[in-house]
């Protein structure tokens, strides 16, 4: 098969399983099906991404980690990826290291205090850790291999910036939706959710989805993150800190980030239309719910998307974030991406590892799955990823991200924040008088 | 040529009724000890003396520690989640102790009558401790929910219209995590107060019963000093496993300790500080784990004295 061929067999192919809803197993299993096996699929990317290394492919043997979090779809994505790489440069075996997001960062804390992390990481919190001198400034890197970062803006970038460094560069975005199960919508009578809708909307309907009361409820309306509230600050007009990257106060403590909060909180306590706070810690705890058709609205990202569509009856979709009253909608931008440790003690065949990540042919396997939104303009326009109607809402939503700060110290500002918003979604405290507790504890830290 | 006699083994000597030990043994004990002895004092030996000095410092792992003296002591005793993680600390031990030995006791002594299906009891008290604690924290997570747990559906089908929040409520949080300790501690309480009573001369207790004492005298006056060492030795290991509780409130709140820290305490703080937090300063948590340090050894130190008062040996 020529190289032309392949290159187009694969993006044929790409846009295939996106059209037909192939999970990314199924993907590589019809690759191999249509004969382009993954040494072929790694000889076409001679043709998609240029030669290998020159150094990468006449040094000797060697072993390098790769650490990633993500769900299981998305790991199998991951190892059929790493089998190409091995293809295309047989000497560098690649060992993954998959660990939940609730514990990555904590494994990766006392990784970095061992200086011995993996040497290619998926990471979010970038600036944390290159202030930590334990990633690698890309650029002097990619120069050496005559490469640059001009596919990317400076706004992708910013979240991987710190003291004038790239420190990485992002795969997917953060994009928030909220799923609805319409089995049960229909079931009550209540019309789907449309885009543009407002947060008044969203109670109205989240008290007509909710069955039961006190202690026999049996269904519920809608589950947030309780974690998720500087997106509600965003969406009410509020900035976290005076400046994203070197911020020299706190600016949430304001009457309208408390009537965001509180709007939340009353929702949970006050119409008891969401599950108690310990089941919206995550997506991880909302998402049983909403599958096992005990909640009828879902807020969360695109990882949800495999799990959702693989349970057996769950007729589900999704609609945009909705606003308050006289405000714009707003949803999360920016995501996680990749980077390369400074401990590495193979810098050749990890940045090997972190260009083919980064590369097109990995990009695009990821897009053809289900569970990230791409970065790249022009995937997330593309008639292959637009061709599922719910990506559609995905796309849309893109185009109102708000990014986050970006600053050494912003995830511990994030969970000591975090920790005194916690009374707000028990009802032990108005959003006025814990957001005052928060200012607190965050002022010292931005000024540390 | 006659074949040399075989060199015996300490085992057989002592098995022989030889004297115990020949010059030589010595060193053959401590060959034996080596391959596990030298490990200890590498990684915990050394690591734990380093975390002594570390405790003095300033380290980001980065750069060389910088002298800090006391301040991470101070810096710990300035801080309002600290004192408050004291404070859950020693509260969920002040409930944990006494009401899960006092319990264990008295599931004891009633398994130890030998009573049909006591050894099903046995069973069932029993599996708490060896089920995994992951699993267990999840369940309970379940129970306590306030919407749809076992316990608040149960408390308002007898009526009672505002049931504890448990883990959703500052106030509940921590008696909610002071009862799964209880249950799950239980259980091995039980074991050992049942080899201790197992282990009682019945011709004692008997000839109370001969001189007129009635079964809760019995009890007091011989039952419960014989197995005073027990009793005793339940309290201290359960007051030591009391104070580095973490694991259950980690599992049950998605690491989060929530709400606000109600369900943190000390290895939780130290854990939070060496590791969640992303700019680490390990002087801090390393003083987390000496303070820790001295106050289950100035605990035990008084159980210690005090038990001279209460515990027979003879």
């Amino acid at each position: 098969m020529s190289s032309i061929r392949q290159e187009r067999d694969l993006e044929t192919l790409v846009a295939q399983a996106t059209a037909s809803g192939l999970s990314r197993g199924d993907f590589m299993r019809r690759a191999l099906a249509l004969g382009i096996g993954v040494p072929a699929i790694a000889a076409a990317l001679e043709a998609i991404e240029g030669p290998a290394s020159a150094h990468a492919a006449t040094s000797s043997p060697v072993s390098i980690a790769f650490s990633s979090w993500g769900s299981l779809d998305e790991q199998v994505t991951v190892n059929q990826l790493l089998k190409v790489f091995q293809t295309r440069y047989p000497n560098i075996q690649v060992q993954p290291q998959y660990t939940s997001f609730g514990d990555y960062f904590t494994k990766l804390n006392a990784d970095v205090a061992a200086k011995s992390t993996a040497d290619v990481l998926f990471l979010t919190y970038v600036p944390t850790y290159a202030a930590k001198g334990a990633l690698q400034d890309i650029r002097p890197l990619l120069k050496a291999h005559g490469k640059s970062l001009s596919g990317y803006t400076a706004g992708q970038l910013f979240l991987f910036s710190h003291n004038g460094g790239v420190y990485g560069v992002p795969r997917d975005n953060d994009t928030k939706v909220i799923f609805y199960n319409r089995k049960l919508f229909k079931a009550a009578g209540v019309p789907f959710p449309a885009e543009g809708w407002s947060y008044d909307d969203l109670r109205a309907t989240a008290k007509r989805l909710t069955k039961g009361s006190g202690a026999r409820i049996s269904q519920y309306g809608y589950a947030y993150e309780t974690g998720l509230w500087r997106l509600w600050l965003w969406q009410n007009g509020v900035e976290l800190f005076d400046n994203d990257a070197t911020p020299t106060k706190v600016t949430f403590n304001t009457a309208a980030a408390a009537q965001a909060l509180q709007f939340f909180a009353d929702l949970t306590n006050k119409d008891q239309v969401t599950p108690p706070a310990t089941q919206m810690a995550s997506s991880s705890t909302i998402a049983p719910l909403f599958a096992g058709g005990q909640l009828a609205m879902a807020f969360g990202n695109h990882a949800l998307v495999p799990t959702f569509a693989k349970t057996p009856g769950l007729d589900w979709f999704v609609v945009g974030m909705p606003h308050f009253a006289g405000k714009k909608a707003v949803n999360a931008a920016g995501g996680a991406g990749y980077t390369i440790s400074k401990f590495t003690k193979q810098p050749e065949a990890a940045f090997q590892l972190w260009d083919f990540m980064t590369g097109t042919f990995a990009t695009q396997t990821f897009s053809a799955g289900n569970d990230v939104v791409p970065l790249n303009p022009q995937v997330l326009n593309s008639p292959a990823w637009l061709s599922k109607p719910y990506n559609k809402v995905f796309t849309a939503q893109t185009k109102i991200g708000h990014r986050l700060p970006s600053f050494a110290n912003f995830f511990d500002i994030l969970n000591a924040v975090d920790a005194k918003l916690q009374p707000i979604w028990i009802g032990e405290q108005t959003a006025a008088q814990a957001l005052a507790s928060a200012e607190k504890v965050a002022t010292p830290l931005i000024k540390a | 040529m006659a074949a040399p006699a075989p060199r015996q083994t300490l085992a057989r000597r002592l098995a022989g009724g030889q004297p115990s030990y020949r010059r030589g043994d010595g060193r053959a004990a401590i060959l034996f000890l080596l391959p596990g002895f030298v490990p200890f004092l590498l990684f915990t030996v050394l690591g734990v003396l380093a975390t002594a000095g570390l405790s003095l410092a300033h380290w980001d792992l980065v750069a060389s520690p910088r002298w800090a003296g006391l301040d991470n002591y101070k810096a710990l005793f300035d801080d309002d989640v600290f004192r408050q993680v004291l404070r859950n600390t020693a509260l969920y031990a002040l409930g944990v102790v006494p009401i899960s030995t006092g319990l264990a006791l008295l599931a004891a002594v009633g398994l130890n009558l030998r009573l049909r299906g006591s050894l099903a009891l046995r069973a069932a008290y029993f599996t708490p401790y060896i089920t995994p604690l992951f699993a267990a924290a999840l369940i309970f997570q379940w129970i306590y929910d306030p919407r749809a747990g076992l316990i608040d559906s149960a408390l308002y089908a007898i009526g009672v219209a505002h049931p504890p929040a448990w883990l959703n409520s500052t106030t509940w949080a921590l008696p909610a995590l002071i009862i799964f300790g209880i249950w799950q501690q239980i259980g091995f309480s039980i074991v050992l107060f049942l080899a201790g009573l197992q282990g009682v001369d019945r011709s004692v207790q008997e000839a109370a019963s001969v001189d007129g004492a009635g079964r809760w005298a019995t009890f007091r006056y011989v039952t419960f000093p014989l197995i005073s060492p027990t009793t005793f030795f339940v309290a201290v290991i359960t007051t030591i496993g009391s104070f580095q509780v973490f694991d259950q409130a980690y599992v049950m709140t998605s690491g989060r300790f929530s709400p606000d820290n109600a369900t943190n305490t000390i290895v939780g703080y130290l854990f939070q500080k060496a590791f969640v937090t992303a700019n680490t300063d390990y002087g801090l948590p390393s003083a987390v784990g000496w303070l820790l340090f001295l106050l289950v050894f100035a605990v035990t130190m008084l159980q210690f004295g005090v038990q001279r008062r209460w515990v027979h040996y003879d």
